[in-house]
């Protein structure tokens, strides 16, 4: 970076996501999604959703609480998801995450825990 | 990553612009450029533009690999954002429905901003995608 000492610099940091699993009382498999979600890393997330996907689970919940960023690169991950489980929701999305998921018509694919 | 420094027209208008490469991590670079350049710029605002900085971006990785350039245009109220790329990719508003996994990129551009289009330069190749937003 030394050649750019004095000019503007932009914060390279690649975007990183995490995700923690577990399963509540109810039966339901909770998946918390934190960090950013875009093309960079989207398959990251898809490597660690589709097996999830996959398994015979009825109804899987994403917490978006710690996420703070994701695109439609990102939410194409758990619209696959969404297609292979009788039921999916989303737990504490952002203002702009619910706002993403109603314009692209995707309310009833995945629709907010009440 | 080319840097230059911003420029100020006689209007006021200031023009910012960055130059990305075509590899997908200049997706999550070319957001944090626009995070970082409108800091000021009210946070429910700031989160619509760089959704829509990261989907345009995207779209140039995704079907043009081709290098790309952003730039901020801000004038008293209002914000534009241009994306332009060299690639022969077109771009194409889709209206996928709940199956559909792609083509929603446009689609978000469309709703969250108050005015969007497309420009191409005759004989050229590539096109610039520009969204506009108020209350900045």
């Amino acid at each position: 970076m030394d050649e750019l000492e004095g000019e503007q610099t932009t914060n390279l940091e690649a975007a990183q996501v995490s995700v923690d699993q577990w399963q509540e009382e109810s039966g339901a498999i909770v998946v918390r999604i934190s960090g950013e979600v875009d093309m960079s890393n989207a398959d990251i997330l898809r490597e660690t959703i589709d097996p999830i996907a996959a398994s015979d689970v009825r109804h899987l919940i994403f917490d978006l609480g710690g996420l703070e960023f994701i695109d439609s690169s990102g939410l194409t991950v758990l619209l696959a998801a969404a297609q292979k489980i009788p039921q999916v929701q989303l737990r504490d999305p952002s203002a702009i995450v619910r706002r993403i998921v109603e314009v692209t018509g995707l309310a009833e694919v995945l629709p907010t825990e009440p | 990553m080319r840097v230059a420094p911003p420029t100020t027209t006689p209007d006021g208008t200031i023009k910012d612009c960055r130059r990305f490469t075509g590899s997908l991590s200049s997706v999550t670079t070319a957001r944090r450029f626009v995070a970082e350049a409108l800091v000021h710029v009210p946070k429910p605002l700031l989160e619509a533009v760089e959704l829509m900085v990261s989907e345009l971006a995207s779209n140039c990785v995704m079907h043009a690999e081709a290098e790309f350039e952003v730039c901020i245009v801000r004038s008293a109220g209002a914000l534009r954002v241009e994306v332009t790329d060299s690639g022969s990719g077109e771009p194409v508003l889709k209206h996928p429905d709940a199956n559909d996994l792609r083509g929603r990129g446009l689609v978000i551009v469309k709703e969250l901003a108050d005015d969007w289009g497309v420009v191409r330069r005759a004989g050229q190749r590539g096109k610039m995608v520009w969204f506009a937003v108020r209350g900045t």
